[in-house]
């Protein structure tokens, strides 16, 4: 809000400098945003605080405050209200009385539009208000004075001489002063005449009802509009004119009796017009507040140490009433000020006037508290750091994803899915319910810049369960891992073991025994939240920590590659962090170090392409019993040829076993006793070949 | 027959002579070996009289000890010498690189909340989660901020659309609720308040939305981290040493001043904003800080008494600060981080700095 330092000067005469009253206004209420000098005028652009526009919103109540601060008594302007006339004049209604709690107005006549004085128009081009014509001017000179909007009707124009005070239906339409047409939302507050909406109350006049050059006779309307009401309405029409953004504040219903005064005067002064009626409904007064305070308490919350002395000082400088007994202040409020309704309220203005630089710092004394952190912290934490260690740069992406990809998912995602009800555009439409193809983004954009690309991202995800009690079901934490790499082909040489071999090695960073890797289930929808279409179907995993699923990774689809425009060497995965969380308690344990030598075997085996590794692994362990410590596959080899039989070719795998006791020292020949067991056991399968 | 003396004299220039390790056994052998020609003198004693022995024997073993010390000395010189050339040999070149070992990097905003986090971890302060996804009632409501206030103008909101799934009743029993991405961290205070008892003294990092236009200083999506300390006697006196000490240890400077503006927010009462000096110009008024030689950092207060009825506690006897603070704007503050929308960026360029 704009304020003129000659102006304030008027009410406090002895104004400091403008650029000490500047400092003293940021130290003690609002924050200065600007000055601007205007020929002998300073013009101070001031962040009213928006609790304080219905007492500091204009000129005269800035003032207030700038004595306050000041200490100074000041010369404010006091007109005598209008008392309500026997009203023939004009009928009126309000219907629901929180539409107007007060609604007052003055019929003026013997008007004579024509510009207003200089230092009227000049008053008002200083502070950005264009000037129109004499009456207009004064409206809006005595809104910037008093802070409370007058608006004026042609009173000829009125039909059938009724207004009634109303909420307006959905759809209808006010053609407002800007000449615009305007659709209203259900709940506004109009006032209709006999035949139509003539205002759009609190917001805007309406165009058919505005004061011009001819006009004789004004009606001058001082109301108090209901707030909510008001800032509905202007937030649903976009529309926030000065008028609305201070009744939306909720203005002390008492302002708009001192309001109409001085337009009055002044409409007398400047445009001849004389009273002819007055219109007062205001049903139920505000009376000013009451409230007891406790001095302990004040310095208790603030810490300091002030006297019961200064505390009445300082309110009654803000023009409060005082009255003390029994170690309590019993202070009334002026009604102006409706931020004001309880102690804490009273405690804050001592705290401010005496200044919150005088408050000295004290150390807090407590009961000792260790900080623990929110688990769910902690452990997303250790993870990241982890993939921190294997290489992977941490990014950042945003939580919101659009049609691209909305189209990636499988139905039930996309049937849980949360959208935005006012987005910012159609690519960030919806919240995401994994964070992959945002991380397909980010790699796309890396990999113009290096090559390969380790990106690792945590954050939470979005989906609506079908039952719920309270939003954090609705979330889950997730890490998102990428590696991409365009000097790798899948063909040749798998990027998807480059990455297991990254996940192994941070599954034992973290310290998980029981960590391993599964097909991907067929029908794989919620197991693997969705994640596994985005993967090459036959390269692809899951992770698990005993029967739990705890994520899925793999070389990313051709087809979601390819519209990602991402390398062939991509693959990625997710892990579902709340899976996590008891897993990673787990406390480690000291197991004692083998006395006895270890006896080495190695084992080659010929088998079918489409055997896997660990069904060969799981035969080897099963028969090894427990002196077989350990297998380890050193090789595999995939010749092209020669296909056996006409069918699939055949690979070799190559494996290290490791023979050891806890008890003794082994024998040559138990080994080979147990080698020649296992030969036996795999080749039961006639396929495969044990060399 | 040769003197004794002779012969050393001869043998130990021999020795100083021999150029290389094996050139060095040999004279050894020549000399000591079991033909030597100092062993044979030593065989030869048994000839002479037991006088002559006794002298001779003497003077020869003497002999052995002097060149067995010099055959030692002189070898550990010729292999040091060995070596050292071997050494030569291998010289490689130390400024090539060395073999690439992948270390992923901390994101500039993780490192921000880790630092904040450690501040207040060490100060008592627990850090506490909470949900993104909120009611109206968590974000708003309970906040002391009323529907259809205009205080609820200082928070732009993204809304979200109401989801078949999300027909039924939330936890307060209000149904038709409306969801929306919570606009600040402070929720969380009255979540936290309802299932804790006091004293309080925690931190809330988390990510939060805003529905802005975006600019280098304006995000879509940013983090807050929100504290609150309350017992039965927290001042704003305990305010302003707490703030100043997480300043002071956050900016790593060693005397900051702190300054408490007067501000409005509905949760708190009084309310404040907090102000350290430029931490960049050192009040010399550079671009960061406007010209104005300070910085607005966070926003704090006193715990209202309806924050605390609204999280089902009893006010009287209760009180204490909470203050939030933007983590993008301390790391760009704290890093120099011209733009706030630098922190969703993958370019490699930017992410290597950290």
């Amino acid at each position: 809000m704009r304020f003129s330092y000659l102006w304030l000067k008027e009410f406090v005469p002895r104004l400091p400098k403008p650029d000490k009253l500047a400092e003293l206004i940021a130290r003690h209420a609002f924050e200065v945003e600007g000055m601007e000098k205007r020929g002998r005028d300073v013009i101070l652009d001031v962040a009213v605080l928006s609790n304080r526009t219905p007492d500091a919103g204009g000129h005269i109540g800035f003032a207030r405050e700038v004595a306050a601060i000041t200490k100074q008594k000041g010369k404010f302007p006091a007109p005598k209200a209008l008392e309500p006339s026997g009203n023939k004049f004009l009928s009126v209604t309000v219907k629901p009385s929180e539409a107007a709690p007060r609604y007052h107005g003055a019929l003026i006549r013997n008007i004579r539009i024509q510009p207003s004085p200089a230092w009227l128009r000049e008053r008002l081009a200083a502070l950005g208000v264009h000037a129109v014509n004499n009456v207009v001017d004064i409206t809006n000179y005595v809104m910037l004075e008093s802070g409370h909007p007058l608006h004026a009707f042609d009173y000829d124009t009125i039909r059938g001489k009724r207004l009634n005070i109303r909420l307006s239906r959905e759809g209808e339409t006010i053609e407002t002063l800007d000449g615009k047409m305007r659709v209203l939302p259900s709940g506004a507050i109009v006032a209709s005449d006999a035949a139509g909406i003539i205002d759009l109350c609190g917001i805007m006049g309406g165009a058919n009802s505005a004061v011009g050059p001819k006009t004789k006779t004004i009606f001058l309307q001082a109301a108090n509009f209901g707030s909510a009401h008001v800032h509905r309405a202007f937030s649903r029409l976009g529309l926030r004119t000065d008028a609305a953004g201070r009744y939306a504040a909720g203005l002390d219903p008492n302002a708009a009796g001192s309001a109409l005064a001085l337009a009055v005067e002044l409409l007398r002064e400047l445009a001849s017009g004389e009273v002819a009626g007055v219109i007062d409904i205001y049903p139920r007064r505000i009376a000013p507040a009451v409230i007891p305070l406790e001095p302990d308490a004040v310095n208790r919350l603030l810490g300091t140490d002030l006297q019961e002395k200064e505390m009445r000082s300082i309110l009654e400088r803000l023009s409060f009433h005082v009255e003390a007994a029994k170690g309590i202040l019993t202070v009334t409020v002026p009604t102006a000020r409706r931020d004001i309704a309880r102690d804490v309220d009273l405690i804050e203005e001592i705290g401010r006037l005496s200044g919150y630089d005088a408050i000295g710092e004290a150390r807090p004394v407590g009961e000792l508290i260790t900080a623990v952190t929110d688990t769910r912290l902690a452990y997303s934490d250790r993870i990241l750091s982890v993939f921190r260690n294997a290489g992977f740069d941490e990014v950042r992406t945003y939580s919101f994803i659009g049609e691209k990809e909305t189209a990636l998912l499988d139905a039930d995602t996309r049937a849980a899915l949360f959208e935005l009800e006012n987005p910012q555009s159609r690519d960030a439409a919806s919240l995401r319910p994994m964070i992959l193809p945002s991380l397909f983004g980010a790699a796309r954009e890396a990999v113009k810049f290096a090559s390969p690309v380790r990106f690792c991202e945590q954050s939470r995800v979005f989906r609506a369960p079908r039952a719920w009690r309270d939003t954090p079901q609705c979330e889950e934490n997730r890490l998102a891992f990428i590696h991409c790499d365009k000097e790798k082909h899948p063909a040749h040489s798998p990027i998807f073991y480059e990455l297991k071999g990254s996940l192994s090695a941070i599954a034992e960073a973290l310290g998980l025994p029981e960590f391993w890797y599964d097909d991907v289930p067929a029908s794989s929808g919620l197991l693997t939240k969705g994640a596994a279409r985005l993967l090459h179907s036959y390269q692809s995993a899951s992770m698990k920590i005993g029967d739990t699923t705890v994520g899925v990774f793999g070389t990313v689809h051709p087809d979601i590659r390819r519209a990602f425009d991402l390398p062939p060497g991509t693959a990625a995965g997710e892990l579902y962090l709340d899976a996590f969380e008891t897993e990673l308690e787990s406390e480690k344990e000291y197991r004692a170090i083998p006395k006895y030598p270890a006896i080495l075997r190695d084992l080659a085996i010929l088998v079918p392409k489409n055997v896997r590794m660990t069904d060969i692994e799981d035969v080897i362990q099963n028969t090894g019993g427990e002196l077989l410590a350990d297998v380890d596959l050193f090789d595999v080899f995939e010749g092209d040829d020669p296909p056996v039989g006409g069918g699939a070719g055949r690979k070799s795998l190559a494996f290290h076993l490791v023979f050891q006791s806890e008890e003794r020292t082994l024998m040559d020949r138990e080994v080979e006793a147990l080698m020649k067991k296992i030969t036996k056991a795999l080749e039961t399968n006639p396929e495969w070949e044990v060399r | 027959m040769e003197s004794i003396k002779d012969l050393i004299r001869e043998a130990r220039a021999e020795i100083q002579k021999a150029p290389t390790d094996r050139a060095l056994g040999d004279t050894e052998v020549k000399w000591l070996g079991r033909k030597g020609r100092l062993t044979e003198i030593l065989r030869n004693l048994k000839n002479l009289s037991e006088r002559e022995r006794k002298a001779q024997g003497a003077e020869a073993n003497r002999a052995r000890i002097e060149l067995e010390a010099l055959i030692r000395d002189r070898r550990i010189e010729l292999r040091s010498a060995a070596a050292k050339t071997e050494l030569a040999r291998e010289r490689i070149d130390v400024t090539l690189p060395g073999r690439a070992l992948r270390h992923g990097r901390m994101h500039p905003l993780t490192r921000a909340l880790d630092e904040i986090r450690g501040i207040f971890e060490q100060l008592g302060f627990s850090a506490i989660d909470g949900p993104e996804i909120e009611t109206e009632w968590y974000n708003f409501d309970a906040l002391n901020i009323p529907a259809d206030h205009p205080a609820r103008d200082m928070w732009d909101t993204f809304w979200l659309r109401s989801n078949q799934n999300l027909k039924s009743k939330n936890e307060k029993g209000k149904s038709g609720q409306k969801l929306l991405l919570r606009t600040h961290t402070s929720p969380v205070q009255v979540r936290y308040m309802e299932k804790h008892a006091p004293p309080y003294r925690i931190i809330v990092p988390g990510k939060v939305y805003r529905y802005e236009a975006t600019d280098a200083s304006h995000d879509v999506e940013f983090h807050q981290v929100e504290g609150l300390m309350v017992d039965r006697d927290i001042s704003v006196a305990h305010f302003k040493h707490v703030i100043r000490h997480f300043f002071e240890r956050y900016f790593g400077a060693k005397k900051l001043s702190v300054v408490l503006r007067p501000s409005f927010f509905p949760f708190t009462e009084p309310s404040f904003e907090v102000m350290v000096n430029c931490i960049q110009c050192d009040a010399k008024r550079c671009a960061v800080c406007k010209r104005t030689g300070w910085l607005e950092v966070a926003g704090a207060g006193m715990v209202h008494p309806n924050v605390f009825k609204n999280a089902g506690l009893n006010p009287k006897g209760l009180q204490g600060f909470a203050f939030g603070f933007g983590v993008e704007r301390l790391a760009m503050l704290k890093y120099k981080i011209p733009d706030i929308r630098l922190f969703h960026s993958s370019d490699p360029r930017f992410l290597k700095q950290f």
